[in-house]
């Protein structure tokens, strides 16, 4: 296994760790959604983030600008 | 010695067999393939092969090129000033693709309002489809991985990455001219941001690179080179959040490349605490001797031949600046050869064609 092998599992490892992770997984949210949140996410400290969640707000936020 | 093994001993500040060589070549890959810059910006497929074209053209003595697809920039759902949903970019069917700053489009309140509602509140879902977006991150990102499987049978490094910069760097993009106010006005708002914020800026682009198991991190300053801003209110508005970025990819053992154009010589110094060997500089404007003087010990330079002799100078000129950009920084490694910035989608390919030429004769170690 030669170093960049290595610093690839060390990173995906680090990936999983639980703390970590939930602790950019809030980073993220509060990048998109700042202080107030999006009702999308019932506690946005608390929801993990994902893509699919990011397409379901466009998706809601299109069709509030198609109405406005 | 081979490209990858070139590339990688320069990053390290070690002498390999000659300069490594990488001009940083995006449009003009659609120019020699004969594409409108646009088609080639929003086909995968066809950057791809326009890449791949390039490549073979010159011979594949390039040794690192970003292979990557601009669709992936102008489709991106996380807030990033490429990105077509938080900002206003055209398309025109024949020439580049514009950025479109309109000033007072957001007022001052704009830092107060990011902070509450997040960088969410700049989308529009009118600039883009929704239905372009999902087709990016499903069918085009697999056609993407099917061409880097290919790429990877290659001897070329290829150093695309997620790129990323400090959160009152892309709300100045947002203000327009007035961000410029913003910063003498009310620095404390954009403190606030840049504090708030840059976790989330971090951990997009952490997520990227775990995504496209990447071990590339990118880091593109605009606003505050030192042709905008004083050293004085570069240290205080942009410089702790921007080491904070850097720190955090270095300890995920990434190689971080800085993508700094206009002029940062001024602001050279700040760079020099930060470990060596890890790190690569793309310069545009800045004086490359005065670089490889205070930095040469802590990082890789990579520059940088003006766009403006690839476009309109001659092949002597082109070799004159090759020659003087190898003497001044290629001593003891830590040195690539490449154009300021992007070669120009209209740099004569002769003249690329003599930058290489230059590496692989008179780059010699």
């Amino acid at each position: 296994m030669d170093s960049r092998e290595k610093d690839s599992l060390l990173r995906k490892a680090r990936s999983m760790s639980g703390k970590k992770k939930d602790d950019e997984e809030k980073a993220i949210l509060f990048l998109l959604w700042g202080r107030k949140g999006w009702e999308g996410y019932k506690d946005p400290t608390q929801c993990g983030f994902s893509i699919e969640k990011l397409f379901e707000f466009l998706k809601a936020q299109k069709k509030a600008d198609s109405r406005s | 010695m081979t490209s990858k093994e070139r590339f990688w001993k320069a990053v390290h500040l070690d002498e390999p067999d000659r300069v490594p060589v990488s001009p940083y070549i995006v449009y003009l890959a659609a120019t020699l393939a004969g594409m409108a810059p646009a088609e080639f910006g929003w086909s995968v497929r066809k950057s791809h092969k326009a890449l791949r074209d390039i490549y073979e053209y010159f011979g594949k003595e390039i040794d690192a090129l970003n292979i990557q697809s601009m669709r992936f920039a102008f489709a991106d759902v996380f807030p990033s000033p490429y990105s077509a949903l938080y900002f206003n970019w055209e398309f025109p069917p024949n020439t580049l693709p514009q950025f479109v700053q309109k000033g007072a489009t957001y007022g001052p309140d704009l830092y107060d309002r990011i902070l509450e509602e997040g960088f969410t509140s700049l989308i529009l879902p009118s600039r883009i489809s929704i239905e372009e977006i999902r087709e990016t991150y499903t069918h085009q990102s697999q056609e993407h991985l099917e061409w880097m499987k290919m790429w990877e049978e290659e001897d070329v490094v290829n150093i695309a990455g997620p790129t990323t910069t400090i959160p009152s760097d892309m709300l100045i993009y947002a203000r327009g001219t007035e961000g410029f106010l913003d910063m003498l006005l009310c620095p404390e708002k954009l403190k606030e941001v840049n504090d708030l914020m840059t976790p989330g800026m971090i951990a997009v682009n952490k997520f990227w690179g775990r995504m496209a198991d990447s071990n590339i991190q990118k880091i593109s300053i605009q606003n505050f080179t030192a042709d905008l801003v004083s050293p004085t209110v570069f240290e205080d508005l942009c410089w702790p959040w921007m080491k904070k970025i850097v720190e955090e990819f270095l300890e995920e053992n990434c190689t971080v490349i800085l993508h700094l154009d206009g002029n940062w010589t001024p602001l050279l110094h700040f760079f020099e605490d930060l470990p060596p060997r890890r790190i690569i500089m793309e310069l545009e404007n800045t004086d490359m001797k005065k670089a490889k003087e205070i930095l040469g010990n802590t990082l890789c330079l990579k520059g940088n031949v003006p766009c403006t002799d690839l476009a309109f100078g001659t092949v002597t000129q082109v070799e004159d600046r090759c020659r003087e950009l190898i003497d001044e920084c290629a001593g003891g490694g830590g040195f690539i050869l490449s154009s300021g910035c992007e070669a120009p989608a209209n740099a004569k390919l002769e003249n690329i064609e003599a930058m290489i030429h230059m590496a692989t004769t008179y780059g010699t170690y």
